[in-house]
């Protein structure tokens, strides 16, 4: 049971055992003392880790130099003892210490991919590296399952993604829709967006409790903001004529299928799910909005049409993050529609923004943007909580 | 918080058992496949040594080997006895022994073009390479997978020869 010097002294007062200014010269003289011993403690423990690391280097530094002497099975053998040892180390720390826990993961799924390495080096095999991916994915996947923190899990997540791309693109089972994929990347865009969504939308109870699914929402930020730029900046997608190579009907048949699958889906979770009818309508502008960019390149070479929706389609984003409570993402995307206007502004005025006038407006116009977004962003998210609760 | 330890265990335990029977099927392999010595050269003497991996061409002695498709890429077989090759999973009627792989930019890929090296050792080897005869030593099993156990230069292993000067 812990000292409490506070309660202490105060009975000690009431009993008559000391004074008040006792009392007092207790206090300040402890408080001083746990400083100075917080402040040796830290300085020690900085020495410590510090020395830790210095060791850790020295030991990898000693393998690396004499990796070609130590026998292949001693390689394997040590490989093999640490992914015992972390796994060991994540068993009896799944209760009491949960960021040992964590660490311990991290580092048996990093172990594992090491490990798959060494076998790949020892054996002198070589394959693609999407289906190292997918192998690593498939063997850690119980390991970052059980995840409490969102790095792991972050990392499977966007391994399965990275392997998911280069299997369309090296994978024979692709080959047949890979030029699809490769004359019209946005449908990757899309289809992954889709995927995303509807994996971080699913409620299934066992999924509903790890940090799998927060890992999937965060990838769908990032793939739709990927996709967005993709779409919008692309220099090959302004072109209405773009199309090269001839696609089959079987292909582009396929792939429509393919994405309008993934649409509908999306769309069926969304309206299954319990959200308000603010956010359900917020969803449906997204999913329109960004489907109106990811076709701009083709219907139009202009660029007012897609810069108007890309910021559409991070102003509804904004909305929608803000009814759920994301008040930084929130603000990101805030500032990305802010970062497009001016992108769009260089981009009508280009020639006028060279010359000594125009980058005089555009100084006023970066300095008056930051101060409106200083003074209103609090507001605005209030506002845009508001509208789809 | 609560953990559900069977799952958890089964977890934890599912990479270990997973990469030891993968350890253990490549060593099965390398030990049982039957023993083949192949040529090989290296197809750009540019980029010989990738990082710590000698990447080469190895000469399966097929004339016709991976001929034009409208594929990428295609599943195929090298034949080493009789010589020949295919498309397909299927081996050629008769062969004993095969290695199965893909057809890649006109490429028979089958895992093995690839060999590690030191980066000590790697350009003494990438000089012997180009000015002898190399080739590879491989473990080949019966169903169609292949392993490099050495690399051979002038018929001996390279770790001999690169000890002597």
């Amino acid at each position: 049971m812990a000292f409490d010097l506070t309660k202490s002294l105060e009975r000690w007062l009431a009993l008559g055992f000391i004074h008040d200014h006792q009392a007092q010269r207790i206090q300040e003289y402890e408080k001083a003392h746990r400083l100075h011993s917080s402040e040796r403690s830290w300085i020690v423990n900085g020495f410590v880790i510090l020395g830790v690391v210095v060791i850790s280097i020295g030991i990898i530094s000693q393998i690396a130099a004499h990796w070609e002497n130590i026998p292949d099975w001693v390689k394997l053998m040590g490989s093999f003892l640490g992914l015992a040892s972390l796994a060991g180390t994540a068993w009896f720390s799944a209760e009491k210490k949960p960021l040992a826990f964590d660490v311990a993961l991290l580092f048996l799924c990093a172990l594992c991919l090491g490990t798959i390495g060494l076998i790949a080096q020892i054996y002198h095999t070589t394959g693609p590296l999407y289906r190292l991916l997918f192998f690593w994915c498939f063997i850690t996947m119980g390991a970052v399952y059980f995840a409490r923190q969102l790095l792991a899990p972050w990392l499977w997540v966007g391994a399965l993604l990275g392997g998911f791309i280069l299997a369309i693109y090296e994978a024979p089972l692709f080959s047949r829709i890979e030029p699809a994929f490769t004359e019209y990347p946005e449908l990757l865009g899309i289809i992954l967006f889709f995927l995303c969504s509807i994996i971080s939308l699913i409620n299934v109870p066992y999924f509903n409790h790890n940090a799998l699914k927060p890992a999937f929402r965060a990838w769908t930020l990032i793939i739709a903001l990927g996709a967005l730029a993709l779409f919008d900046l692309n220099p090959n997608g302004h072109h209405p004529a773009r199309f090269s190579l001839e696609l089959s009907t079987a292909i582009m048949n396929g792939a429509i299928i393919l994405y309008s699958l993934s649409v509908i889906a999306f769309l069926m979770l969304i309206f299954s799910q319990e959200y308000t009818k603010g956010q359900k309508i917020g969803v449906l502008l997204i999913l329109l909005s960004f489907l109106c960019v990811a076709h701009m390149g083709i219907l139009t070479s202009s660029d007012f049409w897609r810069a108007f929706f890309t910021i559409l389609s991070l102003i509804f984003m904004a909305i929608f993050l803000a009814g759920i409570d994301c008040k930084r993402l929130f603000m990101l995307f805030l500032s990305l529609v802010g970062l497009r206007f001016l992108i769009l502004y260089f981009q009508a005025l280009g020639s006028l923004a060279l010359t000594g006038t125009g980058l005089i407006i555009s100084g006023f116009i970066i300095i008056s943007g930051a101060f409106l977004w200083q003074k209103y962003r609090h507001f605005l998210f209030i506002w845009s909580h508001n509208l789809t609760s | 918080m609560t953990v559900n330890k069977k799952l958890l265990g089964a977890a934890l335990a599912l990479p270990i058992i997973v990469l030891g029977i993968l350890t253990g099927y490549r060593q099965y392999a390398y030990v049982t496949g039957q023993d083949v010595i192949l040529p090989i050269s290296g197809y750009d003497p540019r980029d010989l040594l990738s990082g710590y991996y000698l990447s080469y061409k190895i000469d399966y002695g097929i004339k016709d080997i991976c001929p034009p498709t409208p594929m990428p890429s295609s599943p195929a077989i090298v034949c080493l006895d009789p010589r020949a090759f295919v498309y397909g999973d299927t081996p050629p009627k008769g062969c004993t022994l095969f290695i199965r792989g893909t057809c890649e930019s006109s490429n028979f890929m089958a895992g093995i073009e690839r060999y590690y090296v030191s980066e000590y050792r790697g350009s003494v080897l990438e000089e012997k390479i180009q000015s002898q005869k190399a080739s590879i030593l491989l473990s080949v099993t019966r169903h169609g997978e292949a392993l490099v156990k050495d690399l051979l230069i002038n018929g001996k292993s390279w770790k001999e020869k690169s000890d002597t000067p």
